[in-house]
């Protein structure tokens, strides 16, 4: 029973994440604040997302962060380059697997 | 047709990611004795990567369903950023906004935001058919991974990588227009402060931190015109 619940309560706390941003618009609907925050915030939030998803990488161990490094230089390289998210991504992370599956 | 098969392009590194992290996730559900059941409804009704790896930890740790509930909260609090960019978008959508919005994960908005303008296809479509696609991806991941997980013999490392690189080049795709820097500048710097003072914790800080920087440039800026 405790199991339903803290997974109906983790659900509930995910939802209120996920909604609150739609109440808030409603409050401040007549207030620029959101609108200009909703300009800006997409770019801050890969940022965030772009820290937190290397969060991980330890720059105290080589075969940690070179295999990294290397394939994000891949990424921003191509990205810069061609404009093309998907070639990029692919691109890089295929580098990144192959580096940590056969090379470390 | 086009749309879909726009979207289902778009959705490709998260196809491949989601079901194999999906498949590590329900694996690991299974491994911890939870049923099939309690698997996909969380996949279904939570859908959130870290939330759900980190809610197994918490179900083992034997965590107060309210605590629980709080860390989830600040696990998942970065959602309040994505919404808020799409909230404009979102208010044409009709009652299909509430699933949009209980949907939208780190990888959905990212690639709804990066693909904003596109010729020739049915934008609202585009935001439904992608906003499914993935979650179908995260479901059936998770289902794969309950069932056949032990059967798998072989591990793929680095898969992660995929969704990194996703967000990178989303930001590396943002900054490459002038006006986009700022924030840009002030996201990055301020994350990077915030993970060096406060590690794991950092996101909640980071958003506040955000925010406040965000609001005071837009101020500024503002002052800037009107003085002149």
């Amino acid at each position: 029973m405790t199991t339903i619940w803290i997974v109906v309560l983790a659900s509930l706390a995910t939802v209120l994440t996920r909604i609150i941003p739609y109440f808030l618009g409603k409050r401040f609907s007549k207030n620029r604040i959101l609108d200009d925050l909703s300009k800006v915030l997409p770019t801050a939030s890969f940022a965030l997302l772009v820290v937190y998803a290397f969060q991980d990488v330890s720059l105290g161990s080589v075969s940690s962060y070179l295999p990294a490094l290397v394939s994000a230089i891949v990424v921003v390289a191509i990205s810069w380059k061609t404009e093309n998210f998907l070639l990029s991504i692919f691109v890089g992370s295929g580098i990144y697997i192959f580096i940590v599956n056969f090379m470390v | 047709m086009v749309t879909f098969r726009k979207a289902l392009m778009d959705s490709l590194p998260v196809m491949v990611a989601y079901i194999f992290l999906g498949i590590g996730y329900g694996m690991l559900m299974e491994q911890h004795g939870h049923s099939l059941l309690l698997t996909t409804s969380i996949s279904l009704f939570t859908f959130a990567g870290s939330a759900q790896f980190a809610l197994i930890g918490f179900l083992s740790a034997g965590i107060t369903p309210y605590a629980i509930f709080f860390l989830i909260l600040i696990i998942n609090a970065r959602h309040i950023f994505y919404g808020i960019s799409m909230n404009q978008e979102y208010k044409t959508m009709g009652k299909w906004k509430w699933y949009l919005y209980l949907s939208l994960t780190d990888e959905t908005f990212t690639i709804l935001k990066t693909n904003d303008h596109q010729e020739g296809i049915d934008r609202k479509k585009y935001l439904l058919f992608l906003s499914s696609l993935n979650q179908f991806y995260w479901v059936l991941g998770s289902v794969l991974g309950h069932l056949l997980g032990s059967l798998i013999p072989f591990e793929i490392k680095g898969l992660e990588f995929i969704l990194s690189a996703l967000f990178l080049s989303a930001f590396v795709l943002q900054i490459k227009k002038k006006n986009n820097r700022v924030a840009g500048a002030i996201g990055m710097v301020v994350s990077i402060v915030c993970l060096w003072l406060f590690q794991e914790n950092f996101v909640a800080f980071a958003m506040i931190g955000i925010v406040s920087l965000l609001l005071l440039n837009e101020f500024r800026a503002k002052k800037k015109v009107s003085t002149k």
